[in-house]
């Protein structure tokens, strides 16, 4: 179990004198075997965060803790995690076996356990045969390879990893996402991944922490990240076409409030910390959302508008619809489902969402 | 008319200058060269067998290569130092510290001889082969460390933090990783204060002590006296020693990187 307590960073900038915070406050525990995403904009202090855990940079203040033992001092060749750097830094002036074997002759283990282990590595990551060969002639994805086994090859209790697929094409990344949940299934190592890509981070992670400015917005699984974002912020980070711009004031605190733009009253479950009379802004994910030509009688939220724009978007059809004069909802429907329906541009259209998929978050939130 | 480079060629008044450039370049160093083989009737080596018999001169070439080997080791050395030190503290310390180090190369030799000197004799130390090569270390580190310090400014920052990430302490991660990266930049520096120190003629005679003269001094001694086809030799064995220190530079991998990276 790691245990990141209450760390602050803040670095001077030199020339102009002025102290920046990085960090502020972070806390977070990590159970062991567990596969953990940093996700957040560059400039967040993802990067930052995992350079602490690895002992690369110093915090400010707070402590790291590691199966209860404070590491928060321990210089990086003390603590038992390793790294995998986003520009893979593999020696170039050693072969592909002395890079991998360089953590292993540091521990001055035996050469025969040093060879069995160094191949073991490179078998696992699918380079056998590659030993004799130097870095410069590697693709990206095999250094990226290299550079897994050089850290796994020491059987890290925890391995980390710095955006180490941001340098390959979209297929390869793919493929390598595919390979990292497995192998970290395999030798079942905690894993820390920081990564700006909220779909690489849905792949990969048991849990996700989006960062924002130095500070969590959320830490949970994916699927709640997704259908329980906690902020505006984690809610328009993960997940396209996920807006509803409606506006309006929360009325009662059992869950409803009026849709001021076409005073339609929508209600919502998650109401989180809102208040009486506070301007809120209302999320709903386009998959949830249904349409109708006819009127309905149901529980569900309701909106009328009608159509802007329908247009094929490959795997499904996107209908905007027009809810208010400033406000309008993408609706993703399957091909089969818009050509039943003969949506025509201008047509009047009923919109129907769950309250319990409706998100609602203050308005000041926005930025 | 265009050659197959596409560029009008040259026109022939510029090839006429390059052949006068070449011919004064090089028509003096081969005049000397001449003299070193002609005698009255025929052309030998007899010159050069009884340079090389000679005691006088053999113990100052000797003298002069030492010193040459020696300072610049310790030049290379001290040089790579002071390069990864303003390298570690490239963030925190002042900008001026590796204009610093230039200082050779921006005062005049003959002001940084008289530098030395008076240094050397406010301290009290008597002037020896010692002085000397404190000397030609101090002139060609100058030289050493800008040479590694452009290296060490090109490394990946990463490398050295994935040695320390892989359980290397920062000495062992500086042997094993830092030095065989700048090893090519530390062969150059070597071989360029090598030649300063080979060379050299000024910092040596103000810096000299009695009785152990290098070959430089040795040889401006005795022209004083006369020229005579001896000399011409020795000349020529100079020319060649410095020759091969500049070829082998040259062909660095260092060198080769920056002509064609």
């Amino acid at each position: 179990m790691l245990e990141i307590s209450h760390i602050r960073k803040k670095f001077v900038n030199q020339s102009l004198g002025q102290a920046a915070t990085v960090l502020d406050d972070v806390s977070l525990t990590i159970e062991s075997g567990e596969f953990f995403t940093l996700l957040g904009p560059s400039g967040c202090g993802k990067t930052t965060l995992l350079r602490i855990i690895a002992g690369l940079e110093q915090p400010t203040s707070g402590r790291i803790l590691f199966e209860g033992l404070d590491v928060t001092s321990f210089p990086p060749q003390r603590r038992p995690f390793h790294t995998v750097f986003q520009k893979h830094a593999l020696f170039p002036h050693l072969t592909i076996f002395d890079n991998v074997a360089f953590g292993l002759r540091i521990q001055k283990l035996p050469t025969r356990e040093i060879h069995e282990r160094v191949e073991t590595a490179l078998a696992l990551v699918k380079l056998e045969g590659f030993d004799n060969r130097l870095p410069e002639t590697l693709s990206g994805g095999q250094s990226q390879r290299v550079a897994l086994a050089r850290a796994l090859v020491n059987r890290p209790k925890v391995l980390l990893l710095d955006e180490p697929l941001s340098a390959l094409d979209l297929k390869l990344r793919e493929e390598m996402q595919a390979e990292l949940r497995l192998l970290q299934r395999q030798v079942g190592i905690t894993f820390i991944y920081v990564t700006h890509d909220q779909q690489e981070a849905f792949t990969l992670a048991d849990r996700i922490g989006v960062m924002k400015a130095g500070r969590f917005e959320q830490i949970s699984s994916p699927e709640e990240l997704y259908d329980q974002p906690k902020s505006l912020f984690a809610a328009q980070f993960v997940g396209a076409n996920i807006s509803l711009p409606v506006f309006g004031e929360v009325q009662g605190l059992r869950g409803s409030f009026e849709f001021s733009s076409c005073g339609q009253v929508l209600r919502a479950h998650h109401l989180i910390g809102q208040s009486e009379g506070s301007r809120v802004v209302a999320f709903v994910r386009p998959e949830k959302v249904s349409i109708s030509t006819s009127q309905r009688s149901t529980e569900d939220n309701e909106l009328s508008g009608s159509i802007m724009q329908v247009s094929f978007r490959g795997p499904y059809t996107e209908v905007l619809v027009q809810i208010g004069p400033e406000a309008w909802i993408p609706v993703l429907l399957d091909h089969q489902q818009a050509r039943a329906l003969e949506l025509h541009v201008g047509q009047a259209i009923q919109v129907y969402f769950r309250p319990e998929d409706t998100v609602i978050f203050r308005e000041e939130e926005s930025d | 008319m265009m050659d197959e480079t596409g560029r009008p060629p040259a026109p022939k008044w510029a090839h006429v200058i390059l052949l006068m450039v070449l011919f004064f370049l090089y028509f003096p160093l081969l005049y000397m060269i001449w003299g070193a083989f002609r005698t009255d009737e025929y052309w030998s080596f007899g010159y050069f067998v009884r340079v090389l018999a000679n005691e006088y001169w053999m113990d100052a070439l000797y003298r002069s290569l030492s010193m040459a080997w020696f300072s610049s080791v310790i030049s290379t050395i001290l040089g790579t130092a002071a390069a990864l030190t303003l390298d570690e503290s490239r963030t925190k310390g002042p900008k001026v510290l590796p204009a610093l180090m230039t200082l050779a190369m921006v005062v005049p030799e003959l002001v940084f001889a008289l530098i030395l000197l008076t240094w050397f004799s406010w301290l009290h130390f008597s002037l020896s082969l010692l002085t000397v090569l404190v000397a030609h270390v101090t002139y060609s580190v100058s030289f050493t460390f800008l040479i590694v310090y452009g290296r060490v400014q090109q490394l990946d920052r990463n490398l050295a933090e994935a040695a320390a990430d892989l359980g290397a302490s920062p000495w062992q991660g500086l042997l094993k990783v830092k030095i065989p990266l700048l090893r090519p930049a530390m062969g150059a520096a070597f071989f360029v204060a090598f030649l300063l120190s080979f060379d050299d003629f000024l910092i040596s005679f103000y810096v000299n002590g009695v009785g152990t003269d290098l070959l430089p001094i040795k040889l401006y001694a005795a022209i004083k006296i006369g020229m005579t086809p001896e000399l011409n030799a020795l000349a020529t064995i100079l020319a060649l020693i410095s020759g091969t220190a500049v070829a082998i530079l040259l062909r660095s991998r260092f060198i080769q990187g920056m002509i064609s990276p």
